[in-house]
């Protein structure tokens, strides 16, 4: 059984590379952007900017703003820099080696309790249950 | 006995994968799927036909692990990538990839930040329109996969109820309504 990176290594070494993957890449790169530009929306409203006034700088829509910011899509170059800019913002570019992240060390709570040895062993029945019982 | 304590033992005898994130990362939540779901997101195991959109889904699966922030639709949003289905006090939810093939995963939160994929399905398969052209006034496989989210529930977890709360944020950290875009 192959590991992950060993797996991706495999596949970015192949001739083609699987379908899976560059899905996989394709939704991460999608994902890094709209988070950003739904971080960057989330702040101008905190400041009093509204959807509408957003939408009317960059001659669209209301609903289209919620459109681009509810799910990561496949948002043209175009699109990402013009609402970037509605928000004051220009987005930058840049790549980065593919390496893995292995080292964090942050658990969701629930796996830290249920891989703690002991923590869910079931108590033995009360002997205070059982004479109240009798 | 608790939920947690049928939590573990699911997933010592394989009935239930915890989903790791390829990338590694923070794991802000946790995700839990059933192994028919699971294996269609691995990389050496996803249908070759849909790998583009199993890719597609597993990270989406890893981003949500790692914590990225959500938007949360209501039960008629078709722009969300996430929501909870009617009647809500059931606690069933839905992941939507809208990539093509678009697909559905169904689950339930077992405690904050963590949900169980129980299982998916095609959007062709959910909304065909065979249906339409049968006479059927509603999407038949679509209430059949609810079922399906709730009997595999009960294989699993019962007699425990999914979590459930009054708010978003008794269900996920990092959340948006999509009210609020």
């Amino acid at each position: 059984m192959t590991t992950y990176p060993q797996q991706l290594q495999n596949a970015i070494s192949d001739n083609v590379i699987p379908p899976f993957w560059l899905g996989y890449f394709r939704e991460a790169y999608r994902e890094a952007i709209n988070g950003q530009l739904l971080e960057l929306y989330n702040t101008a409203s905190k400041d009093g900017v509204t959807k509408k006034e957003i939408a009317e700088k960059m001659g669209r829509r209301p609903e289209q703003i919620t459109r681009w910011l509810a799910s990561p899509s496949n948002l043209e170059s175009d699109t990402i820099s013009d609402l970037a800019l509605a928000l004051g913002y220009v987005p930058t570019f840049g790549l980065k080696k593919i390496a893995p992240n292995h080292h964090s060390q942050q658990r969701h709570p629930l796996t830290l309790r249920i891989n703690t040895p002991g923590y869910l062993q079931v108590d033995p029945p009360s002997m205070t249950s059982a004479s109240a019982l009798a | 006995m608790s939920i947690e304590h049928a939590l573990k033992d699911r997933l010592d005898e394989g009935r239930l994968v915890q989903v790791l994130a390829i990338m590694g990362g923070p794991e802000v939540r946790v995700v839990y799927a059933t192994p028919e779901v699971f294996q269609q997101l691995e990389p050496a195991m996803a249908d070759a036909e849909y790998a583009s959109s199993a890719g597609h889904l597993r990270r989406w699966l890893d981003g949500f692990t790692n914590g990225k922030p959500l938007v949360i639709g209501p039960r008629r949003s078709r722009t969300c990538d996430m929501k909870r289905l009617d009647p809500q006090a059931q606690e069933v939810w839905e992941i939507r990839k809208q990539d093509q093939p678009s697909v559905r995963l169904f689950g339930r939160f077992i405690t904050f930040d963590a949900f169980v994929v129980t299982n998916m399905e095609l959007v062709s398969t959910l909304f065909s329109m065979e249906w339409i052209v049968r006479g059927a006034s509603t999407w038949p496989v679509w209430k059949r996969e609810i079922r399906n989210c709730k009997a595999k529930w009960r294989q699993l977890f019962h007699p425990y109820p999914p979590h459930s709360g009054s708010s978003l944020d008794d269900y996920l950290s990092a959340a948006t309504a999509e009210r609020d875009l």
